[in-house]
This record gives structure tokens, sequence and C-alpha cells, in this order.
């Protein structure tokens, strides 16, 4: 059983930094074997090699949908890049990559937080308030499949369903 | 019938933003042609009144595919505003560097940007003809370049920290050891990445003769090649003395001190473009175009200095009694400097002595002005600062290695454009061409912009009278 957490997103641009932050802080509480964690700027095609060694994927991000300082989370299912683009690369095409080049895939969660502002240096204060929530989140749902032995993608409290974006808190 | 005019834009499978424009004549023939860059970053500018210990990750942020080529002539800069040597172990260390952002910046300019070209055609569907359309057709491929990607880019973070951005390189050395498990482990993956660019290379020269048509105008015709060269004169990518060869392959002006650039390199600049044209000061504007990059390093040594990549290297001074004049071989020289990376990585892991602790010279500003020149995968990289007494910057130019190659990529695109477009009747394989001459060159135009695939592009033609002829366009 094997986790990979990528948080991504540019830690200058305002609450875009929400994944990367994420996943620097859970990299040192989330230490273990069997757990990698892995903050980034953006989704790259490099990362299907990654994507497609873990048994479960778990990606962070700052989301333009949600209202500010909300958590979001749904099951991301492999879809192949609607533009070629690496700055539109999403969880979904990095899933299918890794599935058309390596020929297996994880099951994968996307956590999203509501964003306020994309500018500064400074998460916004609703994303500021809402970290905390969203480590524990990802925490439990880790802590859930390590036990479990096998991956399962609804963490504790969103509702079951492919691609339903459910508000958690 | 009056003048015509097309306009790519923007030019895609490239780093930043960019257009070109052909100008028709009556007969519908190409006469001109323009490449024109769009972005304007002002670097130059915006870091004045900074403190020059911030330049090296200050220059960083100029762009996300080769932070790590700003980094390093950066740090030279600023390792003369000291006026220190720094350890040996830290320029093995700067040079390991160095070398990791070749392999992963001409892995991407081959195998994601340019390889759709090469696998799935020219003329292929460009809705396909891209990383995406590669993986469906060509998927060991495709994981080949993925895989050399990521190897260099792992080398990058293992030494500095994180791969886009790193702040490892400091004025007077680097701020960390290397770590025996990083070491051990980049040696590990050696072999591995030495065969994937080993059998790409066969193929590829396997395949050359299919694109015969395309190296023969793809900015083919006699130019200078410039560059560092080592002492003996092998190939150099960190440091060295600039060489300057013409086209029949003859040494033209040799041993030419970096620093002093402005001496022998002149800078002008056209109105519509952003971008610099830097030019040889004893030929004059524009004749004194020449070229740079792995193409032009190729020509200008005398060797390699690593065993597998000599090999290759003489066989690919076949292609020509002089230099080798068609552009379309900078993909060509490109695997053989991956080659050579990978080779000269080896070798400066395999001695223990780059473990050493010994990694960083401390001094304050002792001289007003610094200048950094290294080979960053594009071609020669010159930054040159002034400082205050108190260590703050005054003034700063930089001579980005694309911009050494302007005026040959200017002069390139009318070539393809005048054996492949024609102006009465617009295809998108001829637009293609065009840009796939840009492509060659590998353009970073400074940037964030990391396209693997294409962009939005429109070509229009207008009579004379602004009436719209014909056009070809696609959507991201």
């Amino acid at each position: 059983m094997s986790v990979l957490i990528l948080g991504f997103g540019n830690p200058l641009a305002g609450d875009d930094a929400l994944g990367w932050r994420a996943a620097e802080m859970l990299a040192s509480s989330l230490e273990r074997p069997g757990v990698r964690v892995m903050p980034c700027r953006q989704l790259t095609p490099e990362l299907a090699a990654d994507v497609a060694e873990a048994s479960l994927a778990i990606f962070l991000d700052a989301s333009v949908e949600l209202p500010a300082g909300k958590i979001g989370c749904r099951r991301v299912t492999p879809q192949p890049a609607a533009t070629p683009f690496t700055h539109h690369f999403t969880p979904a095409a990095l899933l299918s990559l890794a599935e058309q080049i390596y020929g297996r895939r994880p099951e994968a969660v996307l956590f999203s937080v509501g964003a306020r502002s994309f500018a500064g240096s400074q998460l916004s204060r609703e994303v500021e308030q809402a970290l905390p929530a969203l480590l524990e989140e990802v925490e439990e749902l880790v802590a859930r499949v390590m036990q479990a032995g096998q991956p399962a993608c609804e963490p504790a409290r969103s509702a079951p369903g492919e691609d339903l974006f459910s508000v958690m808190h | 019938m009056s003048e015509r005019r097309i306009v790519i834009d923007p030019v895609t499978r490239i780093e930043g933003h960019a257009r070109i424009t052909l100008h028709l004549n009556g007969n519908g023939q190409v006469e001109n042609a323009r490449f024109h860059v769009t972005q304007f970053r002002a670097f130059e500018k915006l870091c004045e009144g900074r403190p020059f210990s911030e330049m090296p990750a200050l220059m960083a942020r100029i762009c996300g595919i080769c932070p790590v080529s700003h980094l390093i002539a950066s740090a030279k800069a600023c390792d003369q505003i000291l006026g220190t040597r720094i350890p040996p172990v830290a320029e093995q260390l700067r040079r390991l560097l160095n070398l990791a952002q070749l392999v992963q910046s001409h892995a991407l300019s081959f195998f994601h940007l340019s390889a759709p070209d090469f696998l799935l055609g020219m003329d292929s569907d460009p809705a396909r003809r891209n990383l995406f359309g590669l993986i469906e057709k060509h998927p060991e491929t495709a994981r080949d370049g993925i895989r050399l990607r990521k190897f260099g880019q792992q080398l990058i973070e293992r030494l500095a920290g994180k791969r886009i951005h790193p702040a490892w390189v400091v004025p007077g050395g680097v701020s960390e050891t290397l770590a025996p498990t990083a070491r051990e482990a980049t040696l590990a993956e050696l072999p591995e990445m030495r065969a994937i660019v080993q059998r790409t290379l066969a193929w590829f020269k396997g395949a050359i003769e299919q694109f015969r048509e395309e190296a023969a105008a793809f900015a083919n015709f006699p130019t200078l090649f410039l560059g560092l060269v080592g002492p003996d004169g092998e190939l150099e990518h960190y440091d060295g003395r600039i060489r300057v060869v013409d086209a029949a392959g003859r040494i033209v002006a040799d041993d030419l001190v970096p620093e002093r650039y402005r001496d022998y390199l002149g800078e002008a600049v056209e109105p519509d473009s952003f971008l610099k044209s830097p030019y040889y000061k004893p030929e004059g504007y524009p004749d004194g175009m020449y070229r740079v990059g792995p193409l032009a390093r190729l020509n200008i040594a005398d060797r390699c200095g690593a065993h597998a990549a000599d090999q290759e290297w003489a066989e690919f001074r076949q292609l020509a009694r002089g230099a080798v004049l068609s552009s379309f071989y900078y993909h060509y020289a490109r695997l053989i400097e991956i080659l050579y990376a990978l080779e000269r990585i080896e070798q400066i892991l395999a001695d223990r002595q780059i473990l050493n602790r010994h990694v960083r010279a401390h001094a304050a500003a002792n001289h007003p002005e610094g200048i950094g020149v290294a080979e960053a995968p594009r071609g020669t990289l010159i930054h040159h600062y002034r400082v205050d007494e108190a260590g703050v910057i005054q003034w700063a130019n930089l001579i980005i290695a694309t911009g050494h190659n302007n005026l040959a990529m200017n002069r390139g695109i009318l070539q393809a454009a005048r054996r492949f477009v024609d102006g009465n009747r617009l295809s998108e394989g001829a637009l293609n061409r065009v840009e796939a001459v840009i492509r060659a060159f590998d353009p970073c135009l400074s940037c964030s912009t990391h396209a693997v695939g294409r962009m939005a592009l429109r070509i229009e033609l207008r009579g004379p009278d602004g009436q719209l002829l014909d056009e070809v366009s696609r959507e991201a």
C-alpha cells in the first residue's frame, strides 16, 4: 500500500500556494513508510511515473469553484488532457497519462479549498483558517487507508460518488 | 498586385510568446519574414536597487524552464563582485547542476516539443501532433522522454532542494553539500539514462534521411558559430574561453575573454521585437550574425571530452566538410549533448571529493562589477552587473542565449517560408514547417509558459484592401 500526496500551486500567488503549503506541512506529520508527500508548483508529465507507482493519490489544490475557505473533496477519474499545456494539466489528465504510459493508475482524490485571492505571497485569512482542518482530513484518510491496507477514496465526511464535489467544512 | 502579409500568432511549442509575419509580393511569393517576440520581462531594470546577494535567486525567476542557467551565470557574476575563488568542490557541484539542467531541458525540447513532428509527421493532424499524440502512437518514446527529463529534474532536486527556481547556488559557491545517498542514487540511474539516449540517437540517425527536405531548408546557410570551449578545445558548459568559428569550420577568433564580451559583441535592437539582436562586432550589423547552442557548441569544439559522446561527435561532424550548417541538426546535437552530460555527471560523481563539505567562500562586496558567462542549454548566457559600495545593483545587462540566435532565426524562417509557403494557397503543413524552424533553435522567450503541445494559432492571408483571402486556424 503506498500513498502519494501531491500538493500543487505557486507559493508566490496568494491562495494558489495552498496545495504547496499543505504538502510542506504534511511532509513532516505524515513521515512514515508507504507515504510520499510531494509539494510542487504545477502538475507536469514527469509526475505520471510517480502517480503510476502509488495505490492512492491525494491531490491538494486551491479552487475557484468553492466559496473562500470552504473545503471540498472529490474522487478523480482519468480524463485525457483537453489542452496539451502543462499549465492546465489537471489531476485527471495526470491519471490518464499514467494509465496510458505505464498501464496502471491509482485510486485518486482531490481536496480543494476555496480561494479568496491569487495576489501576494500570503494566504488569505479564510484559507489560512481552513488549513488545519484540511490537514486533519488528509491525515485521517491516510491513517484509514494505511490501516485497511487498501485505497478507499471517500474521505471521512464526504458523500461518496464519482466526480461528486462535496463541501466538507 | 500589391504586397500581402501572413501572420502566425502565436508560434507554438516554444517557451514563451512570439509571432511570425510573412510578407508576400504580388505573385504570392514570400519576400520577407520577421520573428517578433511579444513579451517583455524587464529584469535588467527591475533588479536595480536590490542587494547583489539576492541576484542569483532573483534572476532564476526569469524562467521556469532554465532557472539553473540564470542561477549559475548570476552567481558567477556575483563571485567576481565578492572577489573570491569558490572552493573546487563548489565548482564541481555547480557543473553537475548545469549538466542536469542540460539533460532535462534538451529532453523537453527533443521528446516533448519536437518528437511529434519527427514521429507523427510534419503534415500529420495538428490536433494529435503533440506529446499526447506521441503517447498514443509511440508510448516507448514518450516514456523515454519522460524518464530522461525526470532524471535531470531529480538530480537538480537532489542537489538544490527543488526542481524549479532552486536557490542553492549562491555567491561564493553553493549553500549545501551533496548527500552521499544522492550521489549513489544518481550513479545507479545513469546506465538506464545512457541506454535511453543511445537508442534514441540510433533511431534519429536512421530517420534523418526522411527529413532531407527540412534539413536543406531549416536555417541552412553560412553563419558564424560562437560559444565556450575548454582549455584543450573540448566541449565546455561552465567556464572556459569564447571561440568563434566560421561556416567553413575555421577558427575566426579564439581564447576570447568572456568578461570582455563588449569588445567583440554588439547588441542591436529592432523596433518590432523585444528580443535584442546581438552580433559579432568585427563583422558589423547584421553581417555579424552567429549561432549559439548545441549545434554551435559541436561546431566550435575540437572534441567533447567524454568517450561515447566523442564517437557520436565525430560521426556528427561527418555531415559537412566544415561546420554543420542546417539548424535542423540542432535536434541531433541535443541528443549528443545529453549523452555527453550523462558521461560528465558520471565522471564528476565518481570522485568522492564531490562529498567534500567546503562548498562556500564568504566575503563582502569587494569589486564594483561582475560578469558571469556560462553555457545554458540554448547557448551562451551572459550576466553583467555593476554595484555601488554597499553592494546594491546599479545596472545590469543580460544577453540570453536565445537572443544570440535572433538574427539567424529571422533568416531561417525566411528561408523555410520561401521553400514551403505558397501565398496563394496556405496549408497547415507549411505553417508547421515555418514554426518548426523556430523550434529547432528551441528558443526560450524567458518565461513561465511551458507548452508541451499547441497553442491557439491563426494564419491569415489578406489582400491589399485587407480582404481575407485564405485562413488556417486551430484552437488550443
